[in-house]
């Protein structure tokens, strides 16, 4: 029995290990849930609204005018540094990399978060300010503001790579109506024009982030019928969800061959235990033990001996993944272990084992009724 | 006169496989106390006799006024009445209550210790005795010469010395009958004479029924002696297998 369930146990163990690592690390990885337009195309603010009320959709925030997309950033005796910008606010699940409480506080009006590669142009660290310079051109001269902007936060680098800052979306459409010639006055920009309802601010582009997995192939398409062409993490989660499949058929093919082949050798053993013990179960009968408890003893016995050699092949199949952990380990990127089960699946493995055991002593009554209690007279 | 224990009259056993022989028991009666030997050549029915004593085998037939029955005190069972209406749990309560066996090679069970294989027969019977009967176990092996022996597994110990340790198991839950297979068929002489002896003193009170080929180690010890004869009637007509009492001085 052990010897099948060993093995059993591996590929359990595999399956879970590799896929679950993986499938775990693409449903936290929110970069692997973005969900972001092609191109740019004019959206209003109520088109946002509706988005957000998708139950597909776990976040989604507009990002400006495209000429806001880019910053002169600077800090005193460090190189200036055009840097792209994108909006974010309080919920945003990519400001979840750096810490939980970044992502449920968001930036206030100057704050920003920046990626590895700005903070390391200006040494900065969190508290550190950095310079905005705006600029914008109004009939043919050049005008800019300069803002001082408070570093929240740093993202990792396998996060963000690039030169990048997070802005409160606030403060980019400030940005946005400044290079407009809008005045802005919560910042004491002049402007020859004024932003009201009858002019209301569009966006040119989003970050959508889906719920799970399987609500971005949704999505894309619902946006795809609106129009709207996007990129995904499609092929990647595809790829994950096959590969996924690819091993539960495998394993569930495993499963019914050795639960087949478990299930025969353990009926097997039963007959076998009790051709094994014939003659000690006809003394017992002839001592005057009733046949049920006979029966009883039987699938006791099965019982333990399912027990323990369950409990025994979970012990070598602790053995087998600590060596197959330690033999792989660097060799598959970041995965911390590929080859492990929880406790519960373990415990539901050793029920499922006894289980079978006590099925297969029952499958053997048949041998035990045999037992006449006449034969303990003769011999044990 | 002894209260009787067992009653056999006129019982008819056959063997299948149209040998035609027939074992017939006509009246056999077994008291309180009784030490009775059954003697007869190699495939006579002794076995078989001792077989329907412990209400293991059955006959096949009653004769008119037929009785097999169990009337030991307290616990009187018609086991030819229970053997028709599959009443399994009556015969299996006056085997674990009444009954105390010494098999040929012990009937000892390997998974359990001399110690535990000695009191099964008073967990079966779910005897009430608790600590006097852990004294009544030490009594009982210091007599037999295996005290040292209680915690070994049967397969660690001699051939005379589990046929003590039987002696022990069919004797500690105090039965009424005890029955006795060849006890000492695969005992050297000296050895099955010191088990003999100890069985009998052992079972003061307790009515013995012996299965033996030494008949004269029998009429030794006091035992009436039993006879199975067995005539070929000739012509097809069979083996008929009669069971006598002493020297077949009286035809039952």
């Amino acid at each position: 029995m052990m010897a099948l369930l060993v093995p059993l146990l591996t590929v359990m163990g595999l399956r879970d290990g590799i896929i679950g690592t993986l499938t775990e690390r693409l449903v936290n990885d929110p970069q692997n849930l973005e969900i972001v337009p092609l191109g740019i195309r004019d959206y209003p603010e109520y088109m946002f609204t509706r988005l957000a009320q998708l139950p597909d959709v776990a976040y989604v925030v507009p990002d400006t005018r495209i000429i806001a997309y880019t910053i002169s950033l600077s800090r005193e005796n460090y190189p200036n540094l055009q840097a792209s910008a994108k909006s974010t606010t309080a919920g945003d699940p990519i400001l979840a990399t750096i810490s939980p409480e970044m992502q449920i506080q968001g930036p206030q009006l100057t704050e920003i978060f920046i990626s590895k590669p700005v903070a390391e142009n200006f040494q900065v660290k969190e508290g550190d300010i950095i310079v905005a310079t705006i600029t914008r051109n109004v009939v043919g001269h050049v005008e800019s503001e300069k803002v001082n902007l408070t570093v929240k936060g740093i993202f990792p680098l396998h996060v963000l790579n690039e030169k990048i800052i997070l802005a409160s979306l606030d403060f980019l459409k400030m940005v946005s109506d400044y290079q407009e010639d809008y005045a802005v006055p919560e910042m004491g920009w002049e402007g020859t024009r004024t932003r009201d309802a009858s002019n209301p601010i569009l966006y040119q582009s989003f970050r959508l982030y889906a719920k799970d997995m399987d609500s971005v192939e949704r999505l894309r398409l619902a946006l795809n019928v609106q129009g709207i062409d996007v990129i995904t993490n499609a092929k990647r989660i595809a790829d994950v969800k096959r590969l996924d499949r690819a091993f539960t058929i495998v394993f569930l093919t495993l499963l019914l061959v050795v639960g087949i082949g478990a299930l025969a050798s353990a009926i097997s053993g039963s007959f076998d235990l009790v051709g094994k013990n014939r003659k000690s179960l006809a003394c017992l009968a002839l001592l005057g033990v009733p046949r049920g408890r006979l029966q009883l003893f039987s699938t006791v016995q099965a019982a333990i001996s399912g027990f323990f050699s369950a409990i025994g092949a979970c012990g070598l199949f602790f053995l087998v993944g600590n060596i197959l952990n330690n033999v792989f380990t660097g060799e598959i990127e970041n995965l911390p272990s590929i080859c492990s089960l929880s406790i519960t699946k373990l415990l539901i493995s050793v029920v499922v084992v006894v289980v079978f055991m006590i099925l297969a002593s029952l499958c053997a009554y048949s041998a035990l009724s045999d037992i006449e209690p006449s034969e303990g007279m003769r011999d044990v | 006169m002894k209260r009787p224990i067992l009653a056999i009259k006129r019982l008819i056993k056959t063997r299948p496989g149209g040998s035609g022989y027939r074992l017939m028991v006509s009246n056999l009666v077994i008291r309180e106390g009784d030490r009775i030997a059954l003697v007869g050549q190699s495939g006579s029915g002794k076995s078989t006799l001792l077989d329907m004593m412990a209400m293991v085998l059955m006959p096949d037939k009653m004769g008119k006024g037929g009785q097999f029955a169990w009337t030991g005190e307290g616990d009187y069972l018609d086991i030819w009445e229970s053997w028709n209406k599959g009443d399994e749990a009556a015969r299996e309560k006056i085997r674990r209550t009444h009954l105390g066996y010494v098999l040929q090679s012990g009937g000892l069970f390997p998974f359990l210790n001399v110690r535990d294989n000695i009191l099964l027969s008073a967990w079966l019977k779910k005897d009430p005795r608790g600590k006097d009967l852990d004294r009544a176990v030490i009594r009982l092996v210091t007599i037999l010469g295996i005290g040292h022996l209680l915690k070994k597994l049967p397969g660690n110990v001699s051939v005379g010395e589990r046929q003590r340790v039987a002696v022990a198991r069919a004797i500690i839950h105090n039965p009424s009958l005890i029955l006795a297979d060849e006890p000492t068929a695969s005992l050297d002489p000296p050895t099955a004479q010191k088990v003999f002896e100890l069985l009998l003193e052992l079972s003061q009170g307790t009515a013995l029924v012996l299965a033996t080929h030494d008949e004269e180690r029998a009429k030794k010890f006091g035992f009436k002696i039993h006879r199975i004869i067995v005539e070929d009637e000739g012509a097809g007509k069979g083996i008929k297998a009669m069971l006598f009492n002493d020297g077949r001085t009286q035809r039952y």
